[in-house]
């Protein structure tokens, strides 16, 4: 089989609380670095799952009905309506900025899906700020 | 080296004209249509910025200094301007969004590292998904948009509609 290589992103929301502090850094430096997120607030959090593969046969790269389910056992169950710095063991020791919650979660995610199939994984803290990680290399 | 790509969006407004110098304002009028008059848009210039994850703060770059460097290189310089009296259209060019955003990536690059700045998206219009309509015009520079999720860029969340 050699279909042509497709890249498929499902949106799916989850709403979270967080706060960004560094330990490597002293109160008032984490004052001055992270302004207001320093203050415990959350968002209403958008993720964009990509994955790439060949068109099967049945015209598919992936079930999205089984995609959808893994990004719920793999992630929205464990991060949704949940404090990211305290209730989520995956993140424990994570500064809980958007870029290191796209490489997070792009671990969370790759053992779950088929290898090399996780192309990218977009997330959208809010309307106006993007973070976006792929792994090794770039991901243009 | 296992990059993160950081995208902030950024809004101004702004006025231009399509009109070649040589060309009388009939000529002009014929060749782009309505364009040729002075008219202005909402613009959408999205900043994408690359790098490894600063381990002490967790953080490719300090997204409020990069609102201050685009504030200064392109908001202060662009926002409520005639975009063709601005001096680098002077000879001329005419500041489509194609031209606007090599401009822009010219003016950010030396302020931000060739390194770190990645990619520029420009609309001449809101992003994709809060417009009723399709967009204008989109110049992205100097990247291609491979894939893009629902309309890349920093994608404004749509309303989650509950069953």
């Amino acid at each position: 089989m050699s279909g042509p290589v497709v890249y498929l992103t499902k949106l799916v929301h989850f709403s979270a609380g967080h706060r960004l502090a560094s330990p490597r850094l002293t109160e008032a430096e984490n004052r001055t670095v992270y302004g207001p997120c320093y203050r415990p607030h959350g968002h209403n959090y958008g993720l964009e799952v990509t994955v790439k593969g060949e068109v099967g046969a049945d015209g598919m790269v992936m079930d999205l009905g089984a995609l959808e389910q893994t990004i719920q056992a793999a992630l929205l169950d464990l991060v949704d309506h949940r404090d990211l710095d305290g209730d989520v063991p995956a993140l424990a020791g994570t500064i809980t900025t958007g870029e290191n919650l796209a490489a997070a979660f792009f671990r969370m995610l790759e053992p779950r899906l088929p290898p090399g199939a996780l192309e990218r994984v977009a997330l959208v803290e809010t309307p106006n700020n993007r973070f976006e990680y792929g792994g090794e290399g770039d991901h243009p | 080296m296992s990059p993160v790509y950081a995208t902030r969006r950024f809004t101004f407004s702004a006025a231009h004209r399509y009109a070649r110098p040589g060309w009388s304002a009939a000529e002009n009028r014929r060749h782009y249509g309505g364009l040729a008059a002075v008219h202005g848009h909402n613009y959408t210039l999205e900043v994408t910025i690359r790098g490894e994850v600063d381990a002490r703060t967790g953080m490719v770059m300090d997204l409020a200094e990069l609102k201050r460097v685009v504030a200064e290189t392109v908001l202060d310089r662009f926002d409520h301007a005639y975009l063709n009296e601005d001096p680098s259209f002077e000879g001329g060019a005419i500041p489509t969004a194609e031209n606007l955003v090599r401009l822009i990536w010219e003016l950010l690059q030396p302020k931000l590292g060739a390194d770190r700045l990645w990619r520029l998206r420009l609309w001449e219009a809101r992003g994709l998904l809060r417009m009723s309509h399709p967009p204008l015009a989109i110049a992205t520079y100097p990247r291609p948009r491979v894939v893009g999720g629902l309309g890349g860029g920093a994608t404004p969340l749509p309303p989650k509609v509950d069953q």
